[in-house]
C-alpha cells in the first residue's frame, strides 16, 4: 500500500492526496459513472427475473406434464382395477350361471319324478264284478232243506267271501303301495326346496355382482367425462406406492446382500480367484453377477405372469412365446438356486477347511474343528437359504417397478419444487442486490459530497431546471422503452 | 416405462464396458514374500521359532496367487542351493490350502535339520530374494529377514546392492535377536538398524521396518498388499 503514496515519509498527506485526487476524478467521471451503475442495477434486474421466469416457467411445465402423467397413472389404476373386478365378475357369473342351469335341470329332473309318482299314487278302488248282485241275490234264497240247494248256495257264498278278501287284499296292497310312492316324495320335496334356495342365492349373487360392475361402470363414466379435469390427478398419490417400494426394495436390498455373502467365498472355487476385474476379484464380480441374474430372470419371470409390466414388447408377443419365456426363467431361476444352494454347502466345506489348515500350522490337530463342525444344522441351513432366496430375490421386480411407475412422478415434483426454491432464492437476492446496485449512486454521491456542493453553489439555478426536464424527458422514454418490451 | 429396455441397455452397457476397461490386465494384486532365515552365528538357535512363527503368522493369511520363498541366510546365501521352499499358491483355496500343508511339512524339515553357518551372508540372501521377487512381478513384494543383522562376510566376498535392485520392494527384519554387545550398548543395536535402512533405501526399497512383535506381520502384510 505505501508504495501508492506520493511521499511514503508522510502517511498523511499522501492518504489525504489520494483521497483528493480520487474525489476530484470521481466527481469528474461522475455522469458516466453513475450511467454505468445504473446499467449495471437494470442488468442484474432483468437478469434475476428472467432466470426466476425460467425457473417458474419450467417448475410450471413440469407440473403440467406431471399433472397429466398423473392423471394417465389415476386412468391406468382405475382401469386396471374395473378390468380386475369385471374379471372378477365374468368368473362369478360364469360359476353362478353355471350352477344355475344346472340346478334347472336337476329341479326339472325331481319334478318329473314326483309327476310320474303322483300318477301312480291315484286311488282306484276295487271294481266289484258285474255278476256280483245277482249271487248276492242267489245266496239270499232261503235255505229249504234240499241239501243240493243248501250245497250250491253254500259254494256261492264261499266263493263270494273269497272274491271279496281277494279285492280288498289287492285293494290294501295297491294303498300300502301308494303310501310308500308318498313316502318317498318327503325328501324330494326337500331337495327341491334345497335347490330352489340355492337358485335364488345364486340369483341374489348374480344381481349383487352386475350392480357392483354397474357401478365401476358409472365411475369409469365419470372418469371418461371428467378426463380433462384433474380431480384424479389430484385423488392419486404417488408417495404410498414410492415409500412402500422403496421399503421393500431396501429389504430385498439386504437380501441380495445376504444372498452374495454366501456365495461370494466358494465361488473363489469356480472361477481364478487371483484375476480381478477393476481391482475387484473376479469372484467376487461373478457372484455379485449371479445374484443380478437371479434378478433379471425373476424380473422375466414376472413379466411372463402378468404381475408386472417392465418390458411392454414382451407382452405383444403370442401366447405361446410367453409360455415358453415363462418355462425359461422358471428353469433358470430353478437352475440359479439349485447353484446356489450347494455353493452354500461349498462355502460351508471351504470354511471348515480354512479353519483346519490354521488349526493344523499352528500346531494343533483338525480335530476341535471336526467337533465344531459336527453339527450339519448350519449347512441345511445355507442350504435352504440358497435356494429359497432367489426365489424371493425374483419377486423384487414387483417393487422394482412400483419405484419406477411412482419415482418419476416424485423426482418430478422434487425438481418442481427445487426450481421454485432456487427461482424464489434467486428473486430476494436479486433484488437484495438490485438495492445495493441502486443505492450505490448515492453512495457515490456522499463520496464525492463537497465537490459536487460546490458545484452546485457555482452553478446557474436554470441549468438545473433544464437538466432535470432532460433526466425527466430520458427516464420517461426508457420507462415507454421497457414497457414496450414488456 | 415402454422405454424400460433402452434404458438398462443404455445404463448397463457403459457400466459393462467399464468393467472391462478396468480390467487392467497388467494390474497384478498378489504378493510374494520371500522369508530369509539366519542359520548362522547366534541366531542359528532360533530356527525352530521362526519357522512356527511363519505358519502362524505368514501362511494362514496367504491367498490364493500369492507366492512365498525361504532362503536360508548362510556363509554364502547367494546360491541357488540356499532357496529352500518356493511355492504359488493355486487359484482355487482348496488346492491353496492343500499347498499350504505341504510347505508346512517342508518347513518342519528345515527347521528339524541341524546348521550352523561360520558367517553371516544378509545382503547376499537379498540380492537372491530380489531376483526371485523381480521374476514373480507380484502386485506387492516383500523380504521378511529373521535374523541379528549382522553380516559377517567370509573373506573374499563381495555384495553390493545396486541402486534400485530393491524397487518396489518393502523390507522388514523381524524379531531381530540383540547380540551381547548391543544390551551393553543400545546405540551399537540402533545404529546398525539404521545402516540397513539407509541401506534398503539407496537400493529403493519402498519401506524399511523393523517388526518387534511377530504377531504384527499378518497386518504388516495385509497393509503392503494395498
Amino acid at each position: 500500500m505505501e508504495s501508492f503514496y506520493p511521499w511514503p515519509d508522510n502517511t498523511g498527506l499522501s492518504i489525504f492526496t489520494l483521497w483528493l485526487a480520487s474525489v476530484v476524478f470521481l466527481w469528474a467521471a461522475r455522469a458516466p459513472m453513475v450511467q454505468v451503475l445504473r446499467g449495471l442495477a437494470r442488468s442484474l434486474e432483468a437478469g434475476v427475473e428472467s432466470i426466476s421466469h425460467w425457473c417458474a416457467e419450467v417448475g410450471e411445465e413440469l407440473t403440467t406434464r406431471n399433472r397429466e402423467t398423473l392423471r394417465a397413472a389415476s386412468e391406468l389404476e382405475l382401469q386396471s382395477r374395473i378390468s380386475r373386478e369385471v374379471l372378477r365378475i365374468d368368473d362369478s357369473f360364469a360359476e353362478k350361471l353355471g350352477r344355475y342351469a344346472e340346478l334347472q335341470r336337476k329341479v326339472g329332473d325331481l319334478v318329473g319324478g314326483l309327476e310320474d309318482d303322483y300318477k301312480q299314487c291315484g286311488d282306484s278302488p276295487p271294481q266289484v264284478p258285474g255278476w256280483a248282485g245277482a249271487v248276492e241275490a242267489v245266496s239270499a234264497i232261503p235255505d229249504n232243506a234240499d241239501p243240493n240247494v243248501r250245497k250250491v248256495l253254500e259254494g256261492i257264498r264261499e266263493s263270494m267271501t273269497d272274491a271279496e278278501k281277494r279285492a280288498f287284499k289287492s285293494y290294501r296292497d295297491d294303498t300300502a303301495s301308494r303310501h310308500k310312492l308318498l313316502g318317498k316324495m318327503g325328501p324330494t320335496w326337500k331337495e327341491i326346496r334345497t335347490l330352489l334356495a340355492g337358485m335364488k342365492d345364486a340369483v341374489a349373487k348374480a344381481v349383487q355382482t352386475s350392480s357392483k360392475l354397474s357401478r365401476y361402470v358409472d365411475e369409469y363414466e365419470e372418469l371418461i367425462q371428467n378426463r380433462e379435469s384433474d380431480v384424479h390427478a389430484r385423488n392419486y398419490s404417488p408417495m404410498k406406492p414410492f415409500l412402500t417400494a422403496a421399503i421393500v426394495m431396501g429389504v430385498a436390498l439386504g437380501g441380495a446382500f445376504v444372498n452374495f455373502q454366501l456365495i461370494a467365498l466358494p465361488m473363489s472355487e469356480l472361477v481364478p480367484a487371483g484375476a480381478r476385474l477393476g481391482g475387484v476379484p473376479v469372484s467376487t464380480v461373478s457372484a455379485l453377477v449371479l445374484v443380478l441374474m437371479e434378478v433379471a430372470v425373476g424380473i422375466f419371470l414376472m413379466d411372463m405372469l402378468g404381475i408386472t409390466d417392465l418390458f411392454p414388447k414382451l407382452a405383444t408377443i403370442p401366447a405361446s412365446r410367453r409360455r415358453l419365456i415363462l418355462w425359461l426363467s422358471m428353469s433358470g431361476l430353478f437352475f440359479l438356486s439349485s447353484v446356489e444352494s450347494s455353493l452354500a454347502i461349498l462355502r460351508e466345506q471351504i470354511v471348515t477347511a480354512d479353519a483346519a489348515v490354521k488349526l493344523t500350522l499352528a500346531g494343533q490337530t483338525g480335530e476341535v474343528v471336526g467337533v465344531a463342525a459336527g453339527s450339519s444344522i448350519p449347512v441345511i441351513g445355507q442350504a435352504v437359504l440358497g435356494f429359497v432366496l432367489p426365489w424371493l430375490l425374483a419377486l423384487v421386480a414387483i417393487p422394482l417397478e412400483m419405484l419406477l411407475d411412482s419415482g418419476r412422478h416424485i423426482a418430478a415434483k422434487t425438481v418442481v419444487v427445487t426450481l421454485a426454491v432456487i427461482g424464489g432464492s434467486i428473486r430476494v437476492v436479486g433484488h437484495a442486490l438490485c438495492s445495493v446496485v441502486n443505492a450505490l449512486p448515492s453512495v457515490y454521491d456522499v463520496y464525492i459530497a463537497i465537490p459536487l456542493r460546490l458545484e452546485r453553489i457555482w452553478r446557474d439555478p436554470d441549468d438545473d431546471v433544464i437538466a432535470y426536464a432532460e433526466a425527466r424527458k430520458r427516464s420517461g422514454q426508457q420507462a415507454a422503452g421497457r414497457a414496450g418490451a414488456a | 416405462m415402454k422405454n424400460f429396455s433402452t434404458i438398462l441397455l443404455s445404463i448397463l452397457a457403459p457400466l459393462f464396458l467399464m468393467l472391462i476397461g478396468c480390467s487392467e490386465q497388467n494390474a497384478r494384486y498378489d504378493q510374494a514374500v520371500a522369508i530369509l532365515i539366519d542359520v548362522s552365528g547366534t541366531y542359528a538357535d532360533r530356527k525352530d521359532h521362526t519357522i512356527e512363527l511363519i505358519k502362524r503368522q505368514i501362511l494362514p493369511d496367504m491367498v490364493p496367487g500369492d507366492t512365498v520363498f525361504v532362503v536360508r541366510i548362510d556363509s554364502e546365501s547367494y546360491d541357488e542351493t540356499d532357496l529352500v521352499a518356493l511355492m504359488t499358491l493355486d487359484a482355487r483355496p482348496s488346492q491353496a490350502n492343500a499347498q499350504k500343508l505341504a510347505l508346512a511339512l517342508q518347513l518342519d524339515a528345515f527347521a528339524r535339520k541341524r546348521e550352523s553357518a561360520s558367517h553371516t551372508d544378509i545382503p547376499g540372501a537379498i540380492m537372491l530374494a530380489s531376483e526371485y521377487l523381480r521374476e514373480i512381478g507380484a502386485g506387492s513384494s516383500a523380504i521378511l529377514v529373521f535374523s541379528d543383522m549382522q553380516t559377517d562376510l567370509p573373506p573374499g566376498t563381495r555384495r553390493e546392492l545396486e541402486i534400485g535392485e530393491l524397487a518396489g520392494t518393502h523390507v522388514a527384519a523381524v524379531n531381530v535377536k540383540r547380540l551381547p554387545a548391543d544390551t551393553s550398548d543400545p546405540e551399537l543395536y540402533r545404529s546398525r538398524l539404521s545402516r540397513w535402512e539407509s541401506e534398503m533405501k539407496r537400493a529403493g526399497a519402498s519401506e524399511w521396518r523393523a517388526i518387534l512383535d511377530p504377531a504384527r506381520l499378518s497386518p504388516y502384510l495385509s497393509e503392503i498388499r494395498g
